[in-house]
């Protein structure tokens, strides 16, 4: 009998490791499905890179999807001491304006470079929203290349939004202001205060920005922007709120007017105005700053000229839509045709059609002026209006099957409809109260589709809590099937606003890897120890320093006085991929230096104190990395010791 | 063995420490680990089920280790099934409990034999002639020493390479240069410069070199032709005319 019962359980063992294995994942598919949808193995790579914008850190985060990694934060208009972004000397003159050199701003947009309506991952364009800038990072390094100040402007949120070419990259400001800075009552907002919408034109084979024209719109809010495709692709269309034209507690006065506008500008006509040399030139001082891969510096011009055209002069350029309730978001769908307005405060989601619009403009259905800018009938320009999407609608993303995606940020839910038909398809949950949302090339002629990423404004109880102050959040849609699944919460960093993804293959293998030694053409390069040296020049000490696995050279310095200015000028002399060095020396009021591979940077620190003082490789680079340190010697300013250095037996004087 | 697989195509160090893996998430009390070697991941069999020791694990150079922590409740009623007298029975139930064990977890892996000695491939010739390994497979050396590669060559060598090799017989971070040409082939050098990760994965003198200096040589991006004047300048520097 006992044994009858051992062979029974240990046929019912059999049984259980058969049934276990035949129903593996099965219990909790849909964790399970999703898990694995999100699921990325150690060692591979994601599938897509995704740009997102890091509020009010000033920078750009890159993550994978659909894993979620944070692989990257790209410094743009923030300092950022992890690399010495804003602290080198090198660095330094990137964040330069005509206001003085800024540590910070507030990052909300990114667009990536296209080619006819399609992403061509040159590179991302990001905008500064407090002081109006536009920055431009080289998608082949992740660095900030570029950064151009927008003069005139109040702030620069409607931006960095691209025509189909990348012919120009737009910038509204968000608050109208006096122009020429003038000192005039606030209350004379109806009178004095204008706004200016900037077309920043982008040469197509070296991406150097240039401040084209400003279009001089009536004072409002200018809030999002989008450019056409297709058959709109000469167009670029602004929403504005605020038309009552308040100046104050805009959270009851702006919202007044049953509709404000979606503003439609002829970029192409404008650009013709400006070659046939129309408009109003003037005189304003914008930084211009731009990073060379060559000399690894950044240097500042400054710019001074601004042609401003104004469309109640110069006709035919500009209308004005209406569109229900403060709108937010105005996205254009991948065919051209269609444009998508969603009013903050608006029970529907109006959308535009763009033929219908042109039909508009020719037959001259007017409904009357704005501060002398035609408004084109709200029923002859409407495509139709999507009934009952949700509440709070802010922004639309677009799949390749004729779809659209609505973020909604009072609901908390992301609304599927179809652009022709108008219906709603489907909502999810997001978790909590949405504002931007992705899908990878959700803007462009083709999105990849795929995905639809949600940016939360509010995460409180979906990860651990961390005090008062909470991570950010997004979340990861599968968008392959007819309903959206959510597979992946993930944590973001700074608050993220807009968004977009890039297939992996677009960009990773163009990556650079080094810069080349040969190529280096720094002022104060060492190309091998062998020219390394220290100078002097009045009190100025530069030194000339080369970093290789595991020496600093030189790695002892004397005949530093104190009150000198030390420039320490260090090159990596590695030529082999993810070797960066670091520096800093105790006491830097700065940050550290990282270097890269052929790369040389430069720290600034002054000898304020006597003594012998300790510098080191702040990256670990090797197993001899803590050996990888070295002393200056700071003598007072009227001593006699001579300045000698070296590394090893090899001292220099 | 995902995750095995995933290491398999990487550049694993000389000394890589044993990979954990386990079947399936299903049968987590179970885990199986697995020694590699240099070559990626070794194949694994099921011949060997070590089932009552707790923690038991090879370390010899190519064989199966095994690690079992069965739940405390299947693991008596095997101590019972030991004597259970019914030993076909009960044999054929631990051959068909392996069985689905191993099925069900390992299905993407296939046991390899150990393989017959292969021919020497024209890699593990050059290796074994003292060449290294790489793209060069021979070098033509000229006397007299042509004097513009000579130049070119310190020129790169004051770049890229004095920081760590000086040219007496001196160890810095790594050898000294003083007669290298007389002591290696051309061709390992150039190899040595131009395939360094390689070199130190697969030549055995190149990891000598590595256990002496400790600190790998890295990879300069040094072109052919520009080793090849890096040489030059090396036959110079051991007093050839």
């Amino acid at each position: 009998m006992k044994k009858i019962l051992l062979f029974t359980g240990a046929l019912l063992l059999v049984v259980a490791a058969l049934y276990q294995c035949k129903t593996k994942g099965a219990a909790t598919a849909s964790a399970t499905d999703a898990a694995e949808k999100a699921y990325v193995a150690p060692g591979t790579y994601d599938e897509f890179y995704n740009f997102v914008s890091g509020g009010f850190n000033g920078n750009i985060s890159v993550y994978g999807l659909p894993s979620g990694r944070l692989l990257r934060i790209i410094p743009a208009f923030s300092v950022f001491p992890e690399n010495g972004y804003g602290y080198s000397e090198e660095t330094k003159a990137m964040l330069n304006t005509s206001y003085g050199w800024l540590p910070w701003d507030d990052q909300h947009h990114i667009s990536i470079s296209e080619t006819d309506g399609l992403q061509d991952a040159r590179w991302l364009f990001g905008n500064a929203n407090n002081t109006p800038r536009i920055a431009r990072v080289d998608l082949s390094t992740f660095r900030t290349v570029e950064i151009l100040e927008i003069p005139n402007a109040g702030g620069n949120h409607s931006s960095p939004f691209i025509t189909e070419n990348t012919e120009y990259v737009v910038a509204g400001t968000r608050f109208s202001i006096p122009m020429e800075e003038k000192d005039v009552a606030i209350d004379s907002y109806k009178e004095n205060f204008k706004g200016t919408l900037s077309f920043v034109s982008v040469d197509p084979q070296s991406g150097r920005m240039k401040l084209a024209f400003q279009v001089l719109m009536p004072g409002m809010d200018f809030d999002l922007a989008r450019g056409g495709r297709g058959p709109s692709k000469d167009w670029m269309f602004f929403s504005c709120y605020n038309s009552e034209q308040a100046n104050t507690l805009l959270e009851v006065n702006a919202s007044q007017n049953d509709k404000d506008f979606i503003t439609a500008i002829n970029w192409r006509k404008a650009e013709e105005y400006m070659k046939a040399g129309k408009g109003r030139r003037s005189t304003s001082r914008y930084a211009h700053n731009t990073y060379s891969e060559e000399t690894h510096s950044a240097t500042t011009t400054w710019e001074t000229e601004v042609l401003t055209l104004d469309p109640t002069e110069l006709k035919d350029f500009v209308y004005l839509m209406p569109c229900p309730k403060s709108p937010h978001g105005c996205d254009v769908d991948p065919t051209g045709k269609y444009i998508a307005a969603s009013g903050k405060l608006a029970a529907v989601i109006p959308v535009f059609s763009f033929d219908k619009m042109l039909k508009a403009i020719e037959d001259r259905a007017f409904d009357g002026e704005y501060n002398g800018l035609p408004v084109l009938k709200y029923d002859a320009v409407l495509h139709g209006e999507v009934q009952k999407p949700g509440l709070g609608p802010l922004h639309t993303e677009f799949d390749a099957n004729g779809n659209a995606y609505t973020s909604m940020f009072v609901s908390s839910e992301i609304v599927k409809w179809n652009v022709e038909s108008l219906e709603v398809l489907d909502r999810v949950p997001t978790y909590y109260s949405i504002g931007h949302l992705c899908v990878p090339g959700g803007d462009t002629k083709k999105p990849w589709g795929k995905y639809v990423i949600a940016y939360n404004k509010i995460t409180k109880d979906r990860f651990l809590p961390t005090g008062p102050e909470l991570t950010q959040s997004a979340q990861l849609y599968d968008i392959s099937g007819d309903k959206m699944k959510l597979i992946l919460d993930f944590p973001t960093i700074g608050e993220p606003h807009y968004a977009n993804a890039v297939p992996a293959d677009m960009i990773k293998d163009k990556s650079v890897k080094i810069y080349k030694l040969e190529e280096n053409q720094h002022p104060y390069v060492a190309k091998g120890e062998k020219e390394t040296k220290v100078t002097r020049q009045g009190n100025q000490v530069h030194v000339y320093m080369t970093a290789i696995r595991s020496h600093l050279t030189p790695d002892n310095i004397e005949g530093v006085k104190l009150g000198d200015d030390v420039y320490f000028h260090v090159t990596n002399l590695e030529q082999d991929w993810d070797i960066p060095h670091g520096f800093t020396i105790r006491g830097s009021k700065t940050s550290e230096i990282l270097v890269m591979p052929g790369e040389t940077q430069t720290l600034y620190w002054k000898a304020e104190q006597l003594g012998v003082v300790p510098f080191y490789c702040t990256d670990f680079c090797s197993a001899l990395h803590q050996e990888m340190q070295g002393y200056i010697r700071v003598s007072p300013a009227g001593s006699n010791v001579p300045l000698k250095y070296g590394t090893g037996d090899d001292m220099v004087q | 063995m995902k995750s095995g697989q995933a290491l398999e195509g990487r550049n694993l160090p000389a000394t890589h420490p044993l990979t954990f893996d386990s079947f399936s998430p299903d049968f987590h009390h179970i885990f199986f680990c697995f020694k590699t070697s240099r070559a990626g991941f070794d194949s694994f069999s099921l011949a060997f089920f070590v089932f009552p020791m707790a923690r038991r694990a090879y370390d010899s150079d190519h064989k199966l280790a095994v690690m079992c922590r069965p739940k405390l409740a299947v693991f008596k009623l095997f101590i019972q099934l030991k004597f259970c007298c019914m030993k076909a029975c009960y044999a054929a139930l631990y051959v068909l409990l392996l069985f689905t064990l191993a099925a069900c977890g390992g299905s993407d892996a296939t046991a390899e034999g150990e393989s017959a000695p292969a021919p020497q491939t024209p890699e593990e010739k050059m290796l074994a002639e003292g060449k290294g390994i790489g793209e060069i497979k021979f070098v033509e050396l000229k006397t007299p020493l042509e004097a513009e590669r000579i130049d070119r060559g310190k020129a790169i060598y004051d770049m890229k390479c004095a920081a760590c090799h000086k040219l007496d017989d001196k160890k810095f971070v790594g050898p000294g240069w003083q007669d290298v040409t007389k002591t290696r082939k051309p061709e390992w050098i150039m190899n040595m410069i131009t395939n360094v990760d390689v070199m130190l994965e697969r030549d055995e003198e190149a990891q000598k070199l590595l256990q002496l200096c400790l600190t790998r040589m890295p990879n300069q991006n040094v072109s052919i032709g520009d080793a090849r004047d890096v040489l030059e300048f090396m036959r110079s520097n051991d007093g050839e005319e």
